[in-house]
């Protein structure tokens, strides 16, 4: 962080759920500001940057027309930055599905898309996440995570899906999945803090930086 | 997942979906074929529907929900949500439609309405539900039913985007001058008024906003529609007619796409409106017999 002013936190803003991030950052107790990045001009002037929920295929082509993706990819290499949902697919591993969805690589996963199912698949369920004790996270059509590297930690775990567990195997568990992970200060989530009204992964985000 | 593993969702479950909408383009496809064209145009969701409404107000008859087989299709080849269309009041079609594994469904005036007096029950369903509306009033009654997503009704098949910006004129106005009000007796005038539930009007009292996402629909054929209503405060545009009515659809869509997200940069807005060919022909209101958006009540 650059002297003593707060920190700016980007939120990529080119489609999704990225108001709520604002929204929730605007609530949390430290002093942060929150701003929207729609180019690599905005994002050269962040600190941190959350890749928010929404449609990954979209936010890829979106990425691509506005020219950010080589900024995007240096700059998710070696700063804090945060994906929930479609953002923790974009920052997850290499997969079959390049020709769809951008996958920077910022931290050593495999996440498998619309694992979870369709909107009636969606739920809501209360996690225990390490750092923050228990959290009602709120899963959207979800991504799930299918193969976890040596130097990621897991924050927290998904229970109530012991049959999906087993058939995407995630490589030390066929009982739970991972939500949420940790590599360095890359973090990601396939549930919506976002959409709750409780912002201690928030503020947990902002101790990265 | 199994049917048996679900537990019925959350609020927040069913309205989520919506904020992962946002910032995006909902795009009216007839088959399959449309339906890759616009997840490849990078459209957020498609609508399943049988003919696009420029069609159904040329072909007349009834409107009513799709063939399954042709929603289910539309569902094979989309890894985006896909929406489908049930008339007003007919919570068999929405029953089916469920049964399907839509992602949302659409309770909507562009189908033939099959209730007079009685909108569908949507809290009874666990497919979240979007609804048009023309003015506040309306929006709130839609709420009060259970919809998780609001849209101007717009006048859909008409490539004209008049109606749709005077609803979303009226219910922003409304808003605005409901979060200004004085006191709680003018909130008790203003539900009597809106002949809206008193608890949804206060909650816009206390937060400004409509208390479920507002994206808006109908009319909107061009980049420049799409982000005239983004800058009038729609989170995220509906394109019906307007893509596959038009001479280039995929460009077309593209172009829409990029514009919805970058709708106050009148210079992206400039570049992606470039030698899209002809837009869908349009119509003027004093031009057409039957105003769908009256539909609904």
């Amino acid at each position: 962080m650059a002297g003593s002013s707060p920190p700016r936190v980007g939120v990529l803003a080119l489609q999704g759920a990225y108001a709520a991030h604002i929204e929730s950052f605007r609530r949390v107790k430290n002093e942060v500001r929150a701003v929207e990045v729609r180019n690599s001009g905005d994002l050269a002037e962040c600190d941190a940057l959350v890749i928010p929920g929404g449609e990954s295929t979209v936010i890829s082509k979106l990425i691509t027309s506005a020219g950010m993706k080589s900024s995007l990819s240096e700059f998710v290499a070696d700063r804090p930055v945060w994906g929930t949902c479609a953002g923790m697919i974009l920052l997850s591993s290499a997969a079959s599905d390049a020709e769809e969805v951008i996958r920077f690589g910022a931290i050593d996963i495999e996440v498998v898309r619309n694992a979870y199912g369709r909107q009636l698949d969606s739920f809501e369920t209360e996690l225990e996440i390490s750092p923050v004790g228990m959290f009602n996270a709120v899963f959207i059509r979800a991504p799930a995570v299918s193969a976890v590297g040596e130097a990621v930690e897991v924050l927290g775990w998904d229970m109530s899906h012991p049959s999906l567990a087993a058939s995407i195997n995630s490589g030390y568990s066929d009982t739970g999945i991972p939500v949420a992970l940790q590599s360095g200060n890359v973090l990601v989530t396939s549930f919506h803090p976002e959409l709750t009204d409780n912002y201690a992964l928030h503020e947990y985000f902002l101790t990265l930086i | 997942m199994t049917e048996t593993d679900r537990t019925a969702p959350t609020a927040s479950v069913k309205r989520g979906l919506a904020e992962m909408l946002k910032g995006g383009v909902i795009m009216d496809v007839v088959t399959p074929e449309q339906a890759k064209i616009a997840q490849d145009a990078g459209a957020v969701a498609v609508m399943a529907l049988e003919r696009v409404p420029a069609d159904i107000r040329v072909d007349g008859g009834v409107a009513r929900m799709s063939d399954p087989e042709m929603i289910e299709g539309i569902q094979a080849v989309t890894s985006i949500p896909v929406m489908a269309k049930a008339r007003i009041g007919h919570f068999v079609e929405a029953q089916i439609l469920q049964s399907l594994g839509v992602d949302y469904i659409d309770e909507s005036e562009v189908l033939t309405p099959a209730d007079e007096t009685h909108h569908i029950d949507k809290f009874a369903f666990d497919v979240p539900f979007v609804c048009g509306a023309t003015n506040l009033g309306e929006a709130l009654r839609r709420i009060a039913e259970g919809a998780c997503l609001i849209r101007s009704k717009g006048e859909a098949g008409t490539g004209n985007i008049v109606e749709a910006v005077r609803h979303l004129r009226s219910i922003q106005g409304d808003i605005k001058k409901i979060a200004a009000a004085n006191d709680e007796a003018e909130l008790f005038d203003w539900a009597k008024q809106l002949q809206a539930p008193l608890s949804l009007v206060q909650e816009i009292a206390d937060t400004g906003r409509l208390p479920v996402p507002m994206f808006c629909a109908g009319g909107i054929a061009t980049p420049a529609d799409a982000a005239m209503a983004m800058q009038l405060g729609a989170e995220s545009v509906f394109v019906g007619s307007g893509i596959f009515k038009s001479a280039e659809p995929a460009p077309r869509a593209k172009a829409v796409v990029e514009a919805t997200t970058h709708y106050n940069n009148p210079d992206i807005v400039a570049k992606v409106s470039r030698g899209l060919g002809e837009p869908m022909t349009g119509i003027g209101m004093d031009q057409i017999d039957v105003r769908l958006a009256e539909r609904g009540w």
